[in-house]
């Protein structure tokens, strides 16, 4: 026998890589996402185009009326964010990417098990860890495909459209890339995970649709029981001051976080941020901890803040998912690094990277100690 | 060529598979006979390096499977029961993708595959595997069994299944191999199949070995009681007999059943023609292997 040197992870690996090209639940799956991509950065052009004009003619104006009593007053937003197009496809990976690496990894192991495979595949010389090695090598190379492909889709877009990413544009790109990549290896770990302990492909696929729908809920969930852990809000109170910019005081005896600059801070007019009073800050930054390290257990919630901060350029998540304005605020300057974004959400980061570990941990475990018979 | 020792497995405590120690030579059909659920999967399974023994060991041409595992697999074919394949795939296609995982080249493999096909009748079938008859399926599980030549060969209750015509090739696909100098390791639970292509059998009940060797020397061991049966028919009517060594007897008019613990039919001939009685017939009955079989394993004859 001529001897051949593909090791038999490559060999399982080129496989599962073949039969997702096979799959027609797959292709269906990644055929849809593909569309949505397309429509998303059409629609994400359109809105960026629409904020750029506005921008322009604000711009204009401002020009004419700004100089006030002898200072210049910035009222206008900052030059709108081409990443503007990555929105919608970011909304669209949260929830169809989600499913499509459910799709590819939920019968991973009961389909071999259902269908006598496994079986026949471990009597012929190759180790265990190989076998699933090799599943997860083909599963992770196709998605690391399936995701460039719909990037390179988007961007392929905002070139037609003569959009052109700036270097700081590319950078976030390149981080949203990866961002997208460990979102969807954590649904792949988890649904692998699910593959692996299941009896069979039936309840892996239900175990894991309903910690994908769990994973949609638990920033409401979250927001609910915060309420609940942290107590009766205190009255929120803004000195009044002859030179505020903003009403005389405001309170929320409600508990709801209200701002008196349309979700913004407030401001002086010398431009200084007006102060709240210190107890209503303690209960809103404890019941905030709260419900963020409830949150970080959800993958969907994660990748929302992390593309938040990166396509907006933010210094910091503006707002929670469950849709109340936030505490955190968009920060003024717009000129935040990728870096300091992605610092913001390293909590959310290292979540998904644990989730990940634990998952395929946990079927590589399992797998590695489960009886063939 | 297998051997195993004292090989045992347990599942939460309860032993699947006792203490079982088998020898097979080179080149031997061996058949392994059990009920339904008596652990001849199971110890399969552990031989073919699928289970890992809870204790004892097994080897394959002196190769500790737990140990070297893949060497083992190298020189082994096994066509499980109720074997599956991929179901997209075809009968060529499945064959490739288990090829590769023992070095082939692509030349090798398609010729290999090619012969191997054209060997279980499969040859120029395009269908995928998800169409296949039960037969079929059979059939390319003992390709892809015999995918890397193997030395040794398990199979699962091959003919499990198969129509009368299937299980004769089936038959003759084995004796092939053995004249080739193949080692096969057949199990069933169904003795008559196993008498016919094994020279030597294994009987395994509730997860132990109850007897092994030649099918007469089985037939010895799984007989309970040490009595022979002895079967008289005279003319006229038979009398009481006196010879020693009688344990039991019944007689009905002309004829009688003695139970002895020894072979006496030449006392017993003494006596009747003594008595000047004129025999018919007296004859040893012994228990068809079958009837051993049945009583011993599941209870009842």
């Amino acid at each position: 026998m001529a001897s051949t040197s593909t090791r038999p992870e490559i060999i399982v690996a080129v496989k599962e890589f073949k039969d997702y090209l096979n799959s027609k639940r797959f292709l269906f799956v990644f055929g849809f996402l593909a569309i949505l991509t397309i429509i998303g950065a059409i629609t994400g052009f359109i809105d960026y185009n629409s904020a750029l004009t506005t921008y322009n003619s604000n711009l204009q104006s401002i020009n004419s009326t700004a100089n006030i009593a002898g200072r210049m007053v910035r009222m206008v937003e900052d030059v709108p964010s081409m990443l503007t197009i990555f929105q919608s496809y970011s909304t669209y990976i949260a929830s169809v990417g989600a499913f499509l690496a459910i799709c590819m990894g939920f019968d991973m192991i009961t389909r071999e098990k259902e269908e006598g495979t496994l079986k026949l595949l471990l009597t012929h010389p190759v180790f265990r860890d190989s076998v699933i090695n090799g599943k997860l090598l083909g599963a992770g190379t196709m998605l690391l495909l399936v995701m460039a492909s719909t990037f390179l889709m988007t961007i392929a877009i905002m070139l037609f459209f003569g959009v052109m990413p700036g270097s700081d544009d590319l950078t976030r790109i390149g981080a949203l890339f990866l961002m997208t990549i460990l979102f969807m290896f954590t649904w792949l770990a988890i649904a692998v995970t699910c593959s692996t302990i299941s009896p069979n492909s039936a309840i892996a696929l239900t175990v894991a649709l309903f910690l994908l729908m769990l994973s949609a809920v638990v920033p409401d969930i979250s927001s609910t029981v915060s309420s609940a852990i942290a107590g009766t809000a205190p009255e929120m109170m803004i000195p009044a001051s002859a030179n505020s910019t903003s009403s005389s005081s405001v309170s929320d005896s409600g508990g709801n976080r209200m701002f008196t600059n349309g979700g913004g801070p407030s401001f002086e007019s010398n431009g200084t941020r007006m102060t709240i009073n210190p107890d209503y800050q303690a209960y809103v930054s404890n019941r905030n901890n709260i419900e963020n390290i409830m949150n970080v257990i959800s993958p969907t919630y994660n990748y929302g803040v992390i593309s938040q901060v990166v396509n907006e350029k933010l210094s910091a998540p503006r707002s929670s998912t469950s849709g109340n304005v936030g505490f955190y605020q968009q920060s003024v300057d717009q000129s935040v690094s990728v870096i300091t974004s992605l610092s913001s959400v390293l909590l959310n980061i290292l979540a998904m990277l644990v989730m990940i570990i634990v998952g395929f941990a946990v079927s590589y475990v399992k797998f590695i100690r489960v009886d063939v018979r | 060529m297998i051997r195993t020792e004292n090989l045992t497995k347990a599942y939460n405590g309860v032993k699947a598979v006792d203490s079982v120690s088998l020898k097979v030579e080179k080149g031997e059909v061996f058949g392994f006979l059990g009920p339904n659920g008596s652990g001849k999967t199971t110890t399969i399974g552990m031989i073919v390096g699928l289970i890992e023994p809870t204790s004892g060991k097994c080897f394959i041409n002196d190769v500790e499977v737990t140990r070297d595992p893949l060497r083992a697999k190298k020189i082994t074919g096994y066509l499980p029961d109720g074997i599956g394949f991929y179901p997209t795939l075809t009968a060529k296609q499945n064959l490739k993708y288990f090829s590769k995982f023992y070095g082939l080249s692509d030349e090798e493999a398609d010729k290999r595959i090619e012969e191997l096909l054209d060997y279980v009748g499969l040859k120029g079938v395009q269908t995928h595997f998800g169409g296949f008859s039960r037969g079929m399926k059979q059939r390319l599980g003992l390709a892809q069994a015999l995918i890397n030549d193997p030395q040794v060969i398990f199979m699962d209750e091959p003919t499990n299944g198969l129509d009368p015509q299937g299980v004769v090739q089936f038959r003759n696909i084995i004796s092939d191999l053995s004249k080739k100098g193949k080692t096969v390791f057949f199990s069933s639970h169904i003795l008559s199949e196993v008498q016919i292509v094994c020279k030597n059998i294994g009987v395994i009940s509730k997860g132990k070995i109850i007897a092994e060797g030649t099918t007469e020397e089985v037939r010895r061991m799984l007989q309970k009681d040490d009595l022979m049966t002895i079967s008289i028919s005279v003319q006229g009517t038979i009398p009481e007999l006196k010879t020693a060594g009688i344990v039991e007897a019944s007689y009905n008019g002309s004829s009688a059943v003695i139970r002895a613990r020894s072979d006496i039919r030449d006392e017993i001939s003494s006596e009747l023609y003594g008595s000047g009685i004129k025999i018919h017939e007296l004859k040893v009955v012994e228990k068809s292997l079958e009837e051993v079989f049945l009583n011993t394993v599941y209870g009842s004859v």
